[in-house]
């Protein structure tokens, strides 16, 4: 590889390419100062009209300097940071039990808290820190003041940074919330026709998404904040409906979910305006909004009528939902930087109007955004069975089928870590489980995978020299049963996929290795074979018993990213995984596989396989692939353009393919269009959305 | 007139003081907004935004600090509020403007690749493609470090982020550039 250094850029020369390439791009026009001023000066009539002060969660609003000095200086070693003395030995992990803890934590895990903060910085052992009441750096919250005053300390000290700041903490933000993946998921029994279903993380968890169908209708979100139900079943697609929810309730429809009878609709709402109240110096100003999230329920037993049956709020930006059984859970968060509270309730998010109630509140030190998952039984779609709050850095959610993992990157002594709560959510009520620190980073989605109770995590360590990567599993108490460490130095996870006790995942530098994993023995899970191909998969799906299939990067033999690929792996020996076949698309740059697994229609049965490309070689495109595999190739059957005359356009990445019976369905925001997939994939019929 | 000077008046609410500072950084925010939003609807709306919530709050801007640094980390925060994955915003407004003829898209803009503006343009075309196919993340701390001129210590100030790691991140960034970029032979 070192040969090939010549042909690349410098660092320098690519900075410098990047800062020209940017200087050649027109600036907008009401960019300009001149432009900015007079609207300035226009703004500033019109508020001064205004008086009053008004409340609001997401203001931007700057902390006095002086204030926030005394106050950084308040903020203890507590939590998290304390664990950094004496963890001399990074290859291992501790576990911590919450559950005991929390039931004892209402009054006496504050005090124990801050009592192991004093000594914090000595030579603590990891044990002893870890049998302490804190939780691994976490606590229920005493009383809603605690939080507050958390709130506003860390307010302050961010202030002290910068003044106006990032508010997360250690986040691969481009992992987080849709950028999962997924397998199939059994909805209800109304459906007749075999039809697809939406590409999740975990199977048995379903998630909510732009487009779907059972097999009878197609229902989808459109543009412009309306949802189409379309009736496919003839050959001729109809309009059954369009719902256009209450704007008063719901003014952006973000996904949906359909179960029999019942559509669910997740969307959220935003109440902002510029907003001015009186201070000893003249007015202040600010610009405020409150987001919250809703979800509706409608019953579509009329599929041409569907009526509002209940909704349903939840204070926070929209994260992601889940729904196994009965319940729907909902996470959102809410950004604590730029809030200001004018009083100790305002800062507790609400549900249902109702307050968080603070037994159900985790607090760390780190108090810079909120995240809060509630459940909703749907048979009583206005009413909240549970909800909790986790206030923290930001953290990203995993959900297996027995509970909901928390997931953050901590730091320790510069070593990279992530830190895991585990809370189970048995018919909707949630109650902690355990805790535990590993090292290294969760890299990707599905690298965290729970099975019958054991939980398995595959994490990159980037801080050491060369990168290395480590597989865990823990037990139901969080307790480390075994761990593969050492692979793959060098190299970092770009994929893994879990299936029953087979582990299979992608590293990469410069080459490919696919790497089997057999984790059948907790205590002994052992790496079986590996199969290297040039190359990268960015994601895999087991695609039958014995086939693995990988979409990622094609790259020469110097890295240069060539095309995307498709590739095959014939894993019925794990001690030798074959490559059976590959597939390189040259002209597209990039593919959705990376970012939202949602986009993804993988059907073993069916024989299908359907994902979004991006170019940007000539023009702009973007186009919808579809694939068959006959069992020893890839054939492709469809290539559709999506963007329109090299336009760039984020809203075609939401297309998505689906499938009922034989007929294959395009659906985009657009228009829905039809193909026979039994005749060569012709196009039966199209429908467009008039706009 | 002086920073300092302007920084005052601009918090009287002399509106053409607070010009006068944004005159100096504008062409900054609106390139990194441009190169971690991906589109320049979206730059164009986070720099206005900026521009407002900075102007109602310059008061808080204290003595010791830069008007630069002060409003880049408003920026910052606003532009990653509008990652897609992290609030998942719809982005039916920029369809209604291209339907109106008004395209904003940056690989689209009519005329961007068609003067002769110099022979680097493949290079450019390129470089801009595959910093664009890079992760939120990534973006964000190249695109401070190459528009704001941030340190490392900076960035990782801002992002709350160890300063090893947004070395690691963006060293790694990096490489995948030079992975997907090839200098002419």
């Amino acid at each position: 590889m070192s040969e090939e250094r010549e042909k690349s850029w410098s660092e320098e020369e690519l900075q410098n390419l990047i800062a020209q390439s940017a200087e050649e791009q027109p600036i907008p026009d009401s960019l300009l100062p001149e432009q900015v001023v007079e609207r300035l000066k226009e703004e500033q009539k019109a508020t001064q009209k205004k008086a009053g002060k008004k409340r609001s969660r997401q203001i931007l609003h700057l902390t006095e300097a002086a204030a926030a000095i005394a106050l950084v200086a308040a903020i203890g070693g507590i939590g998290i940071r304390m664990i950094s003395s004496g963890t001399g030995n990074m290859s291992g992990m501790a576990s911590y039990d919450m559950a005991n803890t929390a039931e004892s934590a209402n009054e006496s895990s504050c005090e124990a808290a801050s009592a192991q903060s004093a000594d914090g910085t000595g030579t603590v052992s990891e044990t002893e820190t870890f049998s302490s009441a804190d939780m691994l750096g976490y606590h229920v919250a005493s009383d809603y003041e605690e939080i507050y005053e958390l709130i506003q300390q860390n307010q302050a000290e961010i202030s002290i940074i910068y003044d106006s700041g990032y508010s997360g903490g250690e986040v691969d933000i481009a992992e987080e919330g849709s950028d999962s993946i997924a397998d199939s998921v059994a909805l209800g029994s109304t459906a007749q026709v075999e039809h697809s279903q939406t590409n999740v993380q975990q199977e048995g968890v379903d998630e909510s998404d732009v487009a779907k169908t059972d097999g009878s209708y197609i229902y989808q979100v459109l543009s412009d904040n309306t949802l189409a139900i379309i009736d496919i079943r003839g050959d001729k697609m109809a309009l059954s409906a369009e719902i256009t929810p209450d704007a008063k309730l719901l003014d952006t429809v973000e996904e949906i979910y359909v179960d029999g009878n019942r559509l669910y609709v997740v969307g959220t709402r935003t109440d902002a305006g510029l907003s001015s109240y009186d201070t000893d110096d003249g007015p202040y100003y600010y610009s405020g909004y409150e987001v919250s999230t809703v979800l509706l329920t409608y019953d579509i037993t009329d599929r041409q009528n569907p009526v509002q049956l209940g909704s349903y709020t939840q204070d926070g930006s929209y994260y992601t939902s889940r729904k196994v059984g009965d319940y729907i859970y909902l996470f959102t968060r809410n950004d604590l930087y730029n809030s200001c509270f004018d009083d100790v309730m305002e800062a507790i998010p609400c549900v249902q109007e109702q307050p968080v109630p603070c037994s159900s509140i985790y607090i760390s030190e780190h108090a810079y955004t909120d995240l809060v998952i509630s459940s909703v039984n749907t048979v009583q779609p206005e009413q909240s069975a549970d909800q909790m709050m986790i206030l923290d850095d930001f953290s990203s959610i995993y959900m297996g089928t027995s509970a909901i993992y928390i997931y953050k990157s901590a730091y320790v002594d510069a070593q990279s870590m992530t830190h895991i709560m585990k809370f189970s959510y048995e018919d909707g009520t949630f109650a902690p489980v355990a805790a535990a620190l590993v090292r290294g980073s969760i890299t990707d989605t599905f690298a965290i995978s729970e099975n019958q109770g054991m939980l398995r995590v595959l994490t990159t360590d980037w801080s050491a020299a060369e990168e290395v990567n480590q597989l865990y599993i823990l037990d139901e108490q969080m307790q480390q049963t075994g761990v593969i460490d050492g692979i793959a130095e060098g190299e970092s996870v770009y994929a893994a996929r879990y299936i029953g006790d087979i582990a299979y995942f992608i590293t990469y530098r410069n080459m490919d290795p696919l790497f089997v994993a057999d984790l059948s023995d907790p205590s002994n899970p052992v790496l079986l074979g590996s199969a290297a191909i040039s190359g990268f998969s960015d994601y895999l799906h087991v695609y039958e018993d014995h086939l693995v299939l990988g979409i990622g990067y094609e790259t020469d033999e110097s890295s240069y990213v060539e095309g995307v690929k498709l590739v095959m792996f014939d894993v019925s020996d794990p001690l030798n995984p074959q490559v059976v076949t590959s597939c390189v698309l040259g002209q597209a740059s990039g593919t959705s596989a990376d970012r939202d697994y949602k986009s993804i229609l993988v059907d073993a049965e069916k024989g299908i396989i359907g994902f979004l490309t991006e170019s940007w070689s000539e023009a702009y495109s973007c186009d919808y692939r579809l694939f068959t595999w006959n069992g020893e190739a890839f054939l492709e059957e469809a290539d559709i353009p999506l963007s329109k005359e090299g336009q760039y356009d984020q809203s075609v990445m939401d297309t998505r393919g689906l499938y009922a019976g034989d007929t294959f369905y395009l659906v985009s925001s657009k228009s829905v269009v039809s193909y026979d997939m039994a005749h060569d994939f012709a196009k039966v019929d199209e429908l467009n959305y008039s706009k | 007139m002086e920073e300092r000077e302007l920084v005052k008046r601009a918090k009287k609410g002399d509106v053409d003081a607070f010009g006068r500072l944004y005159e100096t950084v504008y062409k900054k925010m609106y390139r990194y907004a441009l190169y971690t939003l991906k589109n320049s609807h979206d730059a164009e709306d986070a720099v206005s935004e900026t521009v407002t919530d900075a102007f109602a709050s310059i008061k808080s801007l204290r003595s010791e600090e830069t008007f630069s640094g002060w409003i880049f980390a408003i920026l910052a925060n606003k532009c990653r509020h509008r990652m897609k994955d992290y609030y998942r915003m719809r982005l039916e407004d920029v369809l209604e403007d291209e339907e109106a003829g008004e395209s904003q898209s940056i690989l689209s803009k009519s005329g961007a690749y068609e003067s002769d503006w110099n022979r680097n343009k493949e290079a450019y075309h390129d470089v801009r493609e595959a910093f664009f196919a890079l992760k939120e993340e990534e973006r964000i701390i190249l695109g401070m470090h190459i528009f704001f001129g941030y340190k490392t210590r900076e960035i990782a100030a801002q992002l709350s982020m160890n300063e090893n790691t947004v070395r690691s991140r963006e060293s790694r960034a990096l490489q995948k550039l030079r992975s997907r970029v090839k200098p002419d032979d």
